[in-house]
């Protein structure tokens, strides 16, 4: 009886060892395993893996049932599998490791393509080219003022003129140019100052009298004839336009010359000079049956003939209001 | 006495009957699923699973002899757990097979063509 139990005892004890060691065998082709499938063994070496996974799983499953020959059959096939799986697998990842070479790409000519904002929007296709902004706007920014004058582009009626808000981003109209807007100018058909309101500065030359139209700058002629310089021409024209504006009065108009040279020839000189200013002003629009022209010479003087002062003053021209004919 | 005797081979009739189902439980669900492993890898080879899936294939075919061998020695659930796995395998094989062959390009038409006549 000691016997038979000695005996059990031994086996038993031999059997447990044996399965020990199963174990070891078989973490070890585990770990063979684990390596050739991270080297890729399930592509390089299906079926020599496949073989080892297999057996080695039976193997385990052996050993828990305590079947150690058919345990020890299981593992002498994963084993060599396993084995060949490595080897397989080792060759398989030489030849995937081998890095083809990428050719080089062919260089492109790059065709010039400006963008002076360098907002990614070439300026071919940018509407504004100098200012940066995104391509959906193309190119320009979210608000714009082109024309700088305060007020924003998409609100701008005028976006490339300068232009007051209250007038929503445009210019005043100035008809004239004179740079006085219409709004602020009193002529805006005529340039002037703005000073004087935008109206040209008329300056007066003549001052009307009651008997008389006095003149602030004298009627200048070239010397011995009776041809009116052009520096007369304004004087006469508001002459002219105060005898339009007195209709039907008449207007004398008188030629005067100094005592120098032969008399008869300076009252010829002073008829023809009266007569030129009297065409003068028919030409202005004056009506000629107002208008009537009297060469006196020098039978009139105002200053004295012995100075050359006086004998300028003495050479002219008056105009003199006559009463109205009856 | 006759009818006594008669209620006697009823009762063995359904003793029997029952002891048969509760005996033979396992081995007919290790044989179903054994079967059902069993259709499975013949699809796979017919999937072309041994080239375009080995890996999947070897592993559904030796769990399926194992399923086998463990059913043939009575250990019907170790059985049926190998070959359920064999199922799955063989599953994951069809599926990869029929993944590869749509990815490979197709044959260039008319190459059978090619093959000189004889």
């Amino acid at each position: 009886m000691t016997r038979a139990l000695g005996a059990f005892a031994c086996v038993l004890a031999l059997s447990c060892a044996s399965a020990s060691a199963q174990r070891k065998r078989a973490d070890s082709i585990a770990a063979q395993i684990q390596a050739v499938r991270e080297q890729g063994g399930e592509t390089c070496a299906p079926r020599e893996l496949a073989t080892a996974e297999a057996n080695l799983r039976f193997a385990q499953l052996e050993i828990e049932r305590g079947d150690a020959r058919s345990a020890n059959s299981h593992l002498a096939l994963a084993e060599p599998a396993a084995r060949e799986a490595a080897s397989k697998s080792r060759d398989c990842a030489k030849v995937n490791v081998v890095v083809r070479e990428k050719p080089a790409e062919p260089s492109v000519p790059r065709v010039g393509v400006r963008d002076t904002d360098g907002d990614g929007v070439p300026d071919l296709d940018d509407l504004c080219p100098d200012v940066p902004g995104p391509p959906e706007r193309r190119g320009c920014p979210l608000f714009t003022d082109r024309d700088g004058d305060g007020v924003s582009d998409d609100i701008d009626r005028c976006p490339e003129q300068a232009g007051p808000k209250e007038n929503f981003g445009c210019p005043w109209p100035d008809r004239d140019g004179d740079g006085v807007a219409d709004k602020d100018d009193r002529c805006p058909d005529e340039p002037g100052p703005v000073e004087n309101h935008g109206c040209p500065q008329k300056s007066v030359l003549i001052v009307v009298r009651r008997d008389r139209i006095e003149l602030k700058q004298q009627i200048h002629f070239q010397p011995n004839r009776a041809v009116i310089l052009s520096d007369s021409y304004d004087v006469l024209r508001q002459v002219a336009q105060a005898v339009k504006d007195a209709e039907g009065v008449p207007v004398r108009i008188e030629g005067h010359t100094d005592n120098v040279g032969k008399r008869k020839e300076n009252l010829k000189l002073s008829q023809q000079r009266a007569d030129a200013v009297k065409e003068y002003l028919v030409r202005e629009g004056v009506d000629a049956a107002q208008l009537s022209a009297v060469g006196y010479g020098p039978k009139r003087p105002i200053a004295s003939n012995a100075t050359r002062a006086g004998r300028t003053l003495n050479r002219r021209v008056e105009f003199r209001i006559e009463e109205r004919k009856k | 006495m006759p009818q006594t005797r008669d209620t006697e081979k009823e009762l063995a009739r359904r003793g029997t009957i029952l002891a048969c189902l509760l005996l033979g439980c396992g081995p007919v669900t290790a044989t179903r699923v054994i079967d059902s492993a069993d259709a499975a890898l013949v699809r796979t080879r017919g999937a072309d699973g041994d080239k375009l899936a080995p890996y999947e294939t070897t592993l559904a075919d030796l769990y399926l002899a194992k399923a086998r061998e463990k059913q043939a020695y009575a250990q019907y659930g170790d059985a049926e757990i190998l070959a359920a796995e064999s199922r799955r395998f063989a599953d994951a094989a069809i599926l990869k097979a029929g993944q590869r062959r749509t990815s490979e390009p197709a044959p260039a038409p008319g190459i059978s063509s090619m093959v000189p006549k004889q």
